[in-house]
């Protein structure tokens, strides 16, 4: 089988300097005469340099990596919307892309004029949005506003309406930004389910670019990671992301080193290898760095689940921190998440109010336990956490 | 696994120019909501709806009939001043908002572009698909009020309509594609333009006859990209005779300014996303 996608030593080279200017007046040009024969006088700067990779038919791809790593750029350039400046791209099957969702929303417009315009700009036929326009509707919920403008709508509704009308391409290939970002965490969900629906159920081959872990995690087989423009690592998703927020980790406590207190190394004992099973316990390994001597100092860790929703909360207080590493290890006897990808935030407190330091998302683990059958049924609501439940008694 | 061999697509860097008609046919639906959005989203919370469409053109042929009928009659030889007038002012309006709405419809249509592929001729092509509905409306009305007025439409007239209509459209597609590129590039044309409209309107022939003496004005007077177009038009409504050199060189401006505007956009089209 032939990769789907086939990317050839990509690069793309943005002129800085005096053109990278959003736009130019004459009167710039005017304004400034040393430049008037000197207009190329800039400085080529590498957005992209050299990233190959394959994606095989199917297959559900993040692209990883920190802002101004060149994910977006990667992404426009998939998309057609501007060219590379060396290399090449093979694409076989349609596209579709959502760079943001409701482009071409237009605020005088009717949401049903809507779903027709921005159907067509997706790439839909007029009788394919014909023939799709009541699923459209369901799946949006804003039945009764379709013939009022869409600038009466709540930014909420439009987001509705714009995401119902992506939902429902049909491309071989479907590239995403970011476009889960916004909207409420419930709809994120429906969005979130709609795509693993696109990509899992229904073979089609999606990428993602996206700073949400926990999307990536859950929804990507494998990843593209990028740093500086080069493509570092295509790989399993799970591995790469696991590599990706150990990285942040050891880059975030170089910022902060002047600092009295800080984090050096927080782990999750120990997830890779899968013992985090549905049942056992797990624990958490933090070593925390002081300077000098400190009392009562407070830990704080909190953990997301894949919709950013904060799942739980715990404060330890440290009664005494010793000059140079010290070792805080948590265990937890048993595990009450739902399986699914989880990350962390901490914060180091020198009492319950003045923040030494604070890191989101450090680290991304997941837990393998197998969501109860039960729950599975269609549509339901899966919650936040497993209860566990000791006795049952039918009478 | 869902795969499509029949969609191949190459993405590389580019290298040769092509008008890539083809992928304007197939996306000639999206010409169709383009131009369906601009229509419906253009007359959204007014009274009187399309009756703009003769509002402008009546209220300048008032002011210009009061003013310069007596003066100008004289040298009409066909037709009548106020006719001259409504004529010209109706057939200006098509080249004057073709002109304007496709080079302002890259910038206004600028998220679009930012965010999604297709052929970017498209949203010219729209802008000027509605300034030719207008303009459709007007010349129904003008046709049925000059037959009804007996007004000289003679045989020849509905191919001399169309031959004008077509001039006209590929003349101002030429340079409202060509500002509409330099627009994205130099927001200087959007204060240029109001300026530049009022120019053509005044060198050309829509308000008066320009009788020069001079070979240098009666060349610059054929070159104007309206005035070729504008006599085949008028011809359309008199028994005044087709002057061969005149649509001759208006055909071949035309023509030269639809490639010369479709090259420069196919050009630069390519780095309008960077640009917008």
């Amino acid at each position: 089988m032939k990769p789907i996608i086939e990317v050839r030593n990509l690069s793309k080279i943005y002129q800085i300097g005096a053109k990278s200017e959003r736009y130019l007046s004459l009167r710039d040009r005017l304004s400034s005469p040393t430049q008037w024969f000197s207009s190329n006088k800039t400085e080529p700067f590498y957005a992209l340099k050299d990233v190959s990779f394959d994606i095989m038919p199917g297959e559900t791809v993040g692209i990883i990596g920190r802002n101004g790593a060149g994910k977006s750029t990667l992404l426009k350039i998939l998309s057609r919307i501007t060219p590379p400046t060396s290399g090449s791209i093979k694409l076989r099957g349609r596209v579709a892309s959502l760079l943001e969702v409701g482009t071409g929303f237009h605020p005088e417009l009717t949401g049903r004029e809507n779903i027709f315009f921005n159907g067509a700009i997706l790439g839909m036929r007029k009788s394919e949005i014909n023939r799709k326009f009541d699923e459209i509707i369901d799946f949006s919920g804003v039945e009764q506003f379709l013939d009022t403008p869409l600038k009466q709508y709540s930014s909420g509704m439009q987001l509705r309406l714009a995401f119902a009308v992506a939902a429902h391409l049909e491309p071989e290939i479907l590239l995403i930004d970011e476009v889960l970002a916004v909207g409420d965490a419930e709809f994120q969900k429906k969005c979130l389910g709609k795509m693993e629906d696109i990509s899992k159920g229904q073979g089609r081959t999606v990428v993602v670019v996206s700073h949400d872990m926990g999307m990536v995690g859950r929804l990507c087989d494998v990843a593209v990671w990028i740093q500086n423009g080069r493509n570092v690592k295509f790989g399993k998703s799970l591995e790469l992301l696991n590599e990706y927020v150990n990285q942040s980790v050891s880059n975030y406590y170089h910022k902060i080193k002047d600092s009295s207190i800080f984090l050096k190394y927080l782990s999750i004992h120990d997830f890779y290898n899968s013992s985090l099973d549905d049942y056992g316990g797990y624990k958490l390994v933090v070593k925390i760095i002081s300077k000098r001597p400190q009392k009562d100092i407070y830990f704080a860790f909190g953990i997301q689940n894949p919709f950013n929703q904060r799942v739980a909360l715990e404060i330890v207080k440290l009664k005494f921190l010793k000059s140079g590493e010290n070792l805080l290890e948590i265990t937890f006897s048993e595990n009450n998440l739902l399986g699914g990808i989880y990350s962390i935030d901490y914060s180091i407190l020198n009492n319950l109010k003045e923040v030494i330091d604070i890191g989101y998302n450090i680290l991304s683990f997941k837990i393998f336990g197998p969501v109860n059958e039960l729950i599975l049924i269609e549509g339901a609501d899966q919650g936040i956490i497993k209860l566990r439940i000791k006795e049952i008694r039918c009478s | 696994m869902l795969q499509n061999e029949n969609f191949e697509t190459e993405i590389k860097p580019i290298t040769h120019f092509s008008f890539n008609i083809k992928e304007l046919w197939q996306n000639r639906e999206l010409i169709y909501f383009f131009v369906w959005r601009d229509f419906k989203v253009k007359y959204k919370q007014t009274i009187i709806g399309v009756l703009w469409v003769f509002i402008q053109p009546m209220t300048l042929l008032l002011v210009f009939y009061l003013a310069l009928s007596k003066s100008i009659q004289p040298n009409l030889h066909y037709m009548s001043y106020g006719y001259y007038v409504l004529t010209g002012l109706i057939f200006w309006q098509l080249f004057s908002t073709a002109i304007n709405q496709a080079a302002e419809s890259m910038v206004t249509n600028a998220n679009i572009i930012k965010k999604i592929y297709f052929p970017r001729l498209i949203i010219p092509i729209a802008a000027i698909g509605n300034a030719l509905i207008d303009f459709s409306i007007m010349t129904i009305a003008l046709v049925i009020g000059s037959f009804i007025f007996d007004n000289h439409i003679h045989s020849l007239s509905f191919l001399y309509i169309i031959g004008a209509t077509i001039l006209t459209v590929m003349a101002s597609f030429g340079i409202g594609t060509l500002l509409a590129a330099l627009n994205l590039k130099y927001r200087d044309v959007r204060y240029a333009l109001p300026f530049l409209i009022q120019i053509l309107l005044f060198s050309s022939t829509v308000l008066y006859p320009l009788e020069f003496q001079d070979s240098t004005l009666i060349l610059l007077k054929n070159l104007h990209p309206l005035n070729g177009a504008l006599h085949l038009w008028r011809c359309a409504f008199s028994n005044e005779p087709l002057n061969n050199l005149t649509l001759l060189l208006g055909i071949l401006n035309n023509l030269f300014l639809f490639f010369l505007g479709i090259y420069y956009f196919r050009k630069t089209e390519a780095y309008f996303a960077d640009l917008a």
